[in-house]
C-alpha cells in the first residue's frame, strides 16, 4: 500500500513506539538513516538500527529483533521483493514501512494493504493494476473440475478465460520487471518530511544533498532530473540562508553554510592536484585516453593553452598560486567547447564549515560510499557528522587511491585487450592474479571500474560499442571461490535502467549449482562459482541474443 | 644492612610506578625484609642486654652502642614504614577496583590479589554498600550518574553480543553486536561502563 | 554558627529554594580542597522530593511533553546528590587509613563516621595479618596520628553578598563586595578564611563602613543586637541608658562594664571579648587607611 501523507501516516503511527530500522548498503540510505535518527531523538522514539547487505541480513534482524517493536522501517531495501514471502516474519503484526529508491516496486508489497506500506512515490511507473495481477480463483483450478451438472462449454469457456488472464497477467509482470531502475532518492523524501514537520535545517539538508549526489554519481538518475531536483533543493537553500539573516546580526563562522554553483566535474578536485583529478576523472580521461602515451601528450597540449604551468598542476589543489585558482574554471569552461568536453560542468552543492572545511557533494558521497564498500557501515556513518571530519578525510584518501588503482587497472585492460566483445556485450574478466584483485572484490569498486571500461572502450572503438551493455567479473573477496560479476547498460542509455537482475536469474535457472543467490541487495550483481563463469557467460549470451530477437 | 633499605625502597617505587595496575605481591620481598627485621631486632636485644649488664657494672656505657642501637630501630622503624606503604598503596589500587567494576571480583581482578586482600575488599565493599544504604530512605548507588546528564536518552552502539537486555517499561532489546540502539541513559550506564555498549557521539 | 544554618534550612520552604541551595554546596564541596560541614538536611529534603517526583511521574503518560522534562530533572538532581557525596568520600579517602582530627568529626555525616570506622577496622585487621603480625614484637603496634587537614590551600570563591572588612589573613582584610556588572568577581583567598567564609552568613553592611569612632548610639544598640543577641536581650537598656556610642565603646573595659551595671562575669567577659575585636578590626582599618594614605603622599615624590 501506498502512504500517502508522510507525517499522519508514517511519523505520527511512530510516535511513542520501538522501531526497528534496516537500513541498506548505499549512502542514499545512509543519509536517509541520518535523517531519521535525528527525527528519532528530537521526539525521543526508541529505536534499534541494523544495517543490511543482503536479503539474509533483513531475515536474521527480524528474527532478532523482530519481538521488541511493531514497526519496521526498511530504507533502501525489500522494496523490490516480497518481504513478506522472502523475509517470513513471526510475529504477524509487524508493519512495514519501506522507502526504497530501487524500481520496480514488487507488486506484493503495493498491493499488501495490512503489513506492508511504501513511502516512496511513484511517478509513471507502470504499475499493473490490481485486477490484472490478482484474482480470487487464482489456485481453485482443482475445483471447478469437480463441479458437475454444469454446462460443458462453460467450463470450457472459462478456463480460456483463466489462461488467457494468466497469460496476460506473466506478460504484464515480465514488462514490468524486466528493468531494474531507481526513482527518487530515499533522503529526498526523508527530508520533504522533516519539512512539512518544520523540522529542517541546513545539516538535514545537507543530508538530502549528498543522497542526491550519490545517485548521480552512480548514475541512477539522469542529469535533468538531478537538476530540476537541485532546483527544488536550492529553493530550500535559498530560505534557510534568509532565515538565518534574520535571526542573527553576527554571523557564526562554525555554522554550516551551503553554496550551489556550476562547478568543474573533476573528482575530488580540491583535495588532490589538477593533473591527478583529470586523470582519474571518468570523462576527462576517457576524452583525452590518459592512458595512451598520446594522450598524455595531448593533456600537456591542453594545459599549456590553458596557461597553467606543468609545475602547478602537479601541485596540490589548495597550494596552488591564487591566480591560478581562482580563475582555472573560467578558462576550461572556455575551452570546453574545444575539446568538446561535454561534461567537465556540472551543477553541485558544496557546504562551508568554518574557514577549513569545503566539501563537495559529489566528493562527499564518493569518499562515503568507498567507506561503505570497505564494509564498516558505522565508521561510514560517522564520515558524515561534522564533528569527525578526519574520517571523511580518511575516505578521500581511500577514494583516491581507488581511483589510482582503477585506472592502472582499465590501462591494463585497454593494453592487453583484455576487453573483449560478443557481438551482443562486452564483458571483461579480471583474474585472481592481477594485483589489486582484492580491491575489486566489492560491489562499489567493480561498479565504478565496469563503467571505466565501458568508457573507456567505447572512447577507443566508437560504432556500435555504445549501444552493448557491458559485464565484467572479479574475484570476490567475501565469498572465496566464487566470482562476483556485475552488470551495466549501455553508455547510450541516459536512464538507469539496468535488465541484467532479470538477465542474471534467468542465466542463473541454467546454471543453477554455480550460483549464489541473493548475496546482495543489489539486483544487477551476482556471485558465479569461478569455474563456472564461463558457462554463465554463454548462457547470459544467449539470453540477449533472445532479448534482442524479442525486440 | 643497606640492602635492606634499598629493598624497602623498592616496593614502595613499585607501587608508585603503577597506580592502576595490580602487580602480584611481592611475597620474597617481603619475606625477607621480616628476616632482615628479626635479624636487626634480635641484634638490638642482644646489644641492650649487653649495655643492662654493662651498665649495672660501669657507669658508662660504649656510645657507639647506643649509636648502632638508634640506627637500627631507625632501620625497623623505616623498614616497616616502606611496607606500610606497599600495603597501603595496593589497598588503593584494590579500591579504585571497587569504585570501576563493582562489588564483584571477576578472575582477572583476582588475579594478583592475595587472601587477606580479597578479605579486604570484602569488607570494603560490604562497608560501602551499608553507606550507600544507609542514605536517605532507600540509599543511594554512588557508582551511577557518574557524568552530569545532558539528555534522557542516548544512542549506544553494541560492541559485543550480550542477549537480551531488559528495559524498565518491560520492552525486551536485544543486543547483538553491529546494531545501534536508542535508549534511556540511566539504563545504559552500567552495560556502558562494562564495555559491552559504547555512546555515540555526534 | 550552626545556629545560622540551622535558620537557614528552616526558612527555606519551596523545592526550588532547596535545590538552589544544594547546588550552591555542591559547587563549594567540589572545589574546596578540604571537607565542608555536612549538609545532611538538604540531602534528606532532595532525596524525599526525588521520592514525590518519582511517584508523580509514574502516573503521568508516557507521551506527556512534562514528563520527559521532569525525568531530566530528575536525573539532575540525582547526578548532583551522587556527585556531592562521591566528592566527600574522595575526600575523606585521601586520608584513609587514617582517622580524622576530633575536629573534623563535626563535619562528617553520621553514615560517613560508621563507614570510616569500618573501613579503618579492616585495614588495620589486613595490616596486622599480612605484615604486622610477622614483624619483631616490638613493631607491631601500629597507631597513625590523626590526620589534621592542611590549609594551606588557595581557592577562588565568588561573593555572593557584600562583605566589607572581612579578615582574611592575620594582616590583611579584604573588601567583598558584589561586583558592580552582573558578572561575580572572584577573589583569591586562603582556604582557611574560606570555609569560614562559607559557613558564615555574611556579615553585611550595605553601606560604606562608619569608622567605630563616629557611632551613635543607635549604632551601638544595632552592633549589640548583631553580635551579642544574649546579652542586647539582657543590658540593652543599660547601653541606652548609659548613651554608650562608638567613642565610649572603644575606651570600654572591664570595669566600665561593671559600672554600667553588668555583675555576671560570663557576660562582662564575653562581652568585653566582642568589644575587643570590634575595636581591633577599626584599629585595622585605620592603619590601612593611613598606609594608603602615606603611599598616596609618597608616590609624587619617588617618581
Amino acid at each position: 500500500m501506498f502512504v500517502q501523507d508522510l507525517k499522519t501516516e508514517f511519523y505520527d503511527v511512530l510516535v511513542n513506539q520501538r522501531v526497528l530500522v534496516l537500513c541498506g548498503a548505499d549512502v542514499d540510505a545512509l543519509v536517509s538513516c541520518k535523517i531519521l535518527q535525528y527525527l528519532f531523538q528530537c521526539d525521543n522514539i526508541l529505536y534499534t538500527l541494523v544495517p543490511v547487505t543482503r536479503k539474509q541480513d533483513i531475515t536474521e534482524a527480524l528474527e532478532k529483533h523482530g519481538e521488541t517493536g511493531r514497526y519496521v522501517v526498511l530504507l533502501n531495501c525489500g522494496g523490490t521483493f516480497d518481504i513478506l514471502e522472502d523475509c517470513k516474519p513471526e510475529n504477524e503484526n509487524l508493519v512495514f514501512f519501506i522507502a526504497d529508491a530501487h524500481r520496480p516496486f514488487n507488486v506484493y508489497n503495493v498491493y499488501n494493504n495490512s503489513q506492508v506500506r511504501i513511502l516512496s512515490p511513484t511517478e509513471n511507473e507502470n504499475i499493473p493494476g490490481f485486477e490484472d495481477v490478482f484474482r480470487d480463483d487464482m489456485d481453485s483450478d482443482a475445483e471447478e473440475e469437480e463441479e458437475e451438472g454444469r454446462d460443458l462449454d462453460e467450463i470450457l469457456e472459462r478456463k480460456r478465460q483463466k489462461r488467457a488472464w494468466i497469460e496476460n497477467r506473466n506478460r504484464l509482470l515480465f514488462d514490468y520487471t524486466q528493468f531494474n531502475y531507481f526513482g527518487k532518492a530515499t533522503s529526498l523524501t526523508m527530508f520533504e518530511l522533516c519539512w512539512k514537520m518544520s523540522r529542517d535545517s541546513t545539516v538535514i539538508l545537507w543530508y538530502a544533498i549528498i543522497g542526491l549526489s550519490d545517485q548521480l554519481v552512480h548514475r541512477r538518475i539522469e542529469s535533468d532530473k538531478y537538476v530540476t531536483e537541485c532546483g527544488l533543493l536550492q529553493g530550500h537553500m535559498t530560505r534557510h540562508d534568509q532565515l538565518y539573516d534574520q535571526n542573527s546580526s553576527e554571523s557564526n563562522v562554525n555554522s554550516l553554510k551551503l553554496s550551489f554553483d556550476k562547478e568543474l566535474n573533476l573528482i575530488f578536485l580540491k583535495h588532490w592536484t589538477l593533473l591527478e583529478s583529470m586523470r582519474h576523472t571518468q570523462h576527462f580521461a576517457c576524452r583525452f585516453k590518459m592512458w595512451t602515451v598520446r594522450g598524455q601528450k595531448k593533456i600537456y597540449e591542453f594545459l599549456a593553452e590553458l596557461g597553467v604551468p606543468l609545475s602547478q598542476c602537479k601541485q596540490i589543489f589548495a597550494s596552488m598560486d591564487i591566480t591560478f585558482r581562482s580563475s582555472i574554471k573560467e578558462w576550461i569552461f572556455k575551452l570546453a567547447d574545444k575539446y568538446s568536453l561535454d561534461e567537465i560542468g556540472a551543477f553541485c552543492f558544496s557546504a562551508n564549515l568554518g574557514y577549513k572545511h569545503k566539501f563537495n557533494a559529489l566528493d562527499v558521497a564518493t569518499a562515503v560510499n568507498t567507506i561503505l564498500d570497505q564494509g564498516d557501515f558505522f565508521k561510514a556513518l560517522d564520515a558524515l557528522s561534522w564533528s569527525r571530519i578526519e574520517i571523511l578525510e580518511k575516505g578521500i584518501e581511500a577514494s583516491k587511491t581507488k581511483l589510482i588503482s582503477i585506472f592502472q587497472q582499465v590501462q591494463t585492460f585497454l593494453e592487453t585487450r583484455q576487453i573483449a566483445s560478443t557481438g551482443r556485450y562486452l564483458y571483461a574478466v579480471l583474474q585472481e592474479s592481477t594485483p589489486n584483485s582484492k580491491l575489486f572484490g566489492k560491489p562499489g569498486a567493480l561498479e565504478d571500474l565496469a563503467h571505466f571500461l565501458q568508457a573507456a572502450y567505447v572512447a577507443r572503438k566508437s560504432r556500435d560499442s555504445p549501444l552493448f551493455p557491458m559485464v565484467v567479473a572479479a574475484p570476490s573477496v567475501t565469498f572465496p571461490g566464487y566470482s562476483l560479476v556485475i552488470g551495466i547498460p549501455p553508455q547510450a542509455e541516459t536512464s538507469s535502467r539496468n535488465l541484467f537482475a532479470q538477465v542474471f536469474n534467468q542465466a542463473a535457472v541454467h546454471c543453477s549449482s554455480a550460483i549464489q543467490k541473493d548475496a546482495y541487495l543489489q539486483e544487477n550483481l551476482i556471485l558465479v562459482q569461478s569455474e563456472h563463469s564461463r558457462q554463465f557467460f554463454e548462457a547470459i549470451y544467449d539470453l540477449l541474443c533472445s532479448v534482442d530477437g524479442r525486440d | 644492612m643497606t640492602s635492606l633499605a634499598d629493598q624497602g625502597l623498592s616496593l614502595v617505587k613499585e607501587i608508585l610506578r603503577c597506580p592502576d595496575y595490580l602487580q602480584p605481591m611481592r611475597e620474597d620481598a617481603l619475606r625477607n625484609i621480616f628476616e632482615e627485621m628479626r635479624a636487626l631486632n634480635e641484634a638490638n636485644q642482644k646489644d641492650v642486654r649487653l649495655i643492662s649488664a654493662a651498665d649495672s657494672e660501669r657507669s658508662d656505657g660504649a656510645p657507639d652502642v647506643h649509636v648502632v642501637l638508634y640506627v637500627r630501630h631507625q632501620l625497623l622503624l623505616r623498614l616497616r614504614r616502606c611496607i606500610m606503604a606497599y600495603l597501603d598503596g595496593r589497598l588503593k589500587v584494590i579500591r579504585e577496583f571497587r569504585w570501576a567494576f563493582g562489588p564483584v571480583l571477576t578472575k582477572d581482578l583476582k588475579a594478583n590479589m592475595t587472601d587477606g586482600e580479597q578479605k579486604w575488599f570484602i569488607d570494603y565493599s560490604a562497608s560501602l554498600g551499608r553507606y550507600m544504604s544507609s542514605i536517605g530512605e532507600t540509599g543511594v548507588d554512588l557508582l551511577q550518574h557518574s557524568k552530569p546528564p545532558k539528555s534522557l536518552y542516548v544512542e549506544v552502539r553494541v560492541l559485543e553480543d550480550y542477549g537480551d537486555f531488559e528495559t524498565e517499561d518491560g520492552q525486551v532489546v536485544v543486543l547483538a553486536k553491529n546494531s545501534t540502539h536508542f535508549l534511556e541513559r540511566s539504563q545504559c550506564e552500567k552495560l556502558i561502563r562494562q564495555g559491552v555498549l559504547e555512546h555515540v557521539v555526534t | 554558627m550552626s545556629d545560622n544554618s540551622d535558620n537557614e534550612v528552616e526558612e527555606l520552604s519551596s523545592a526550588a529554594q532547596v535545590a538552589q541551595r544544594f547546588q550552591e554546596w555542591w559547587i563549594s564541596e567540589r572545589n574546596c580542597p578540604v571537607l565542608l560541614p555536612y549538609q545532611g538536611e538538604l540531602v534528606d529534603c532532595l532525596l524525599d522530593q526525588l521520592d514525590h517526583m518519582r511517584q508523580g511521574l509514574a502516573q503521568l503518560k508516557a507521551s506527556d511533553l512534562r514528563a520527559g522534562l521532569h525525568r531530566l530533572e530528575v536525573e539532575r538532581i540525582q547526578y548532583l546528590i551522587n556527585d556531592y557525596l562521591r566528592s566527600r568520600l574522595k575526600k575523606i579517602h585521601k586520608f584513609l587509613p587514617q582517622r580524622p582530627a576530633p575536629d573534623m568529626n563535626v563535619l562528617l555525616s553520621d553514615q560517613e563516621r560508621t563507614f570510616i570506622d569500618d573501613v579503618v577496622n579492616a585495614t588495620f585487621k589486613h595490616f596486622h595479618a599480612s605484615a604486622l603480625s610477622q614483624m619483631p614484637t616490638g613493631m607491631q603496634q601500629l597507631s597513625l596520628p590523626e590526620r589534621a587537614e592542611e590549609r594551606d590551600h588557595y581557592v577562588f570563591c565568588r561573593v555572593k553578598k557584600a562583605a566589607p572588612g572581612v579578615m582574611v589573613d592575620a594582616d590583611s582584610i579584604v573588601d567583598f563586595d558584589v561586583a558592580k556588572s552582573s558578572q561575580s568577581a572572584g577573589h583569591l583567598l586562603g582556604s582557611n578564611t574560606s570555609s569560614q567564609a562559607s559557613t558564615n552568613d555574611d556579615e553585611l553592611r550595605k553601606k560604606t563602613p562608619v569608622p567605630v569612632v563616629l557611632w551613635k548610639n543607635a549604632d551601638v544598640m544595632r552592633w549589640l543586637k548583631r553580635c551579642c543577641a544574649d546579652q542586647h536581650t539582657m543590658y540593652a537598656h543599660l547601653f541606652l541608658e548609659h548613651d554608650i556610642t562608638g567613642r565610649s565603646l572603644v575606651r570600654m573595659n572591664e570595669c566600665s562594664l561593671e559600672k554600667m551595671g553588668i555583675t555576671n562575669p560570663d557576660h562582662k567577659s564575653e562581652l568585653f571579648r566582642e568589644i575587643l575585636k570590634l575595636k581591633l578590626k577599626s584599629d585595622i582599618l585605620e592603619i590601612k587607611d593611613l598606609e594608603r594614605a602615606g603611599a598616596d603622599q609618597s608616590r609624587p615624590s619617588s617618581n
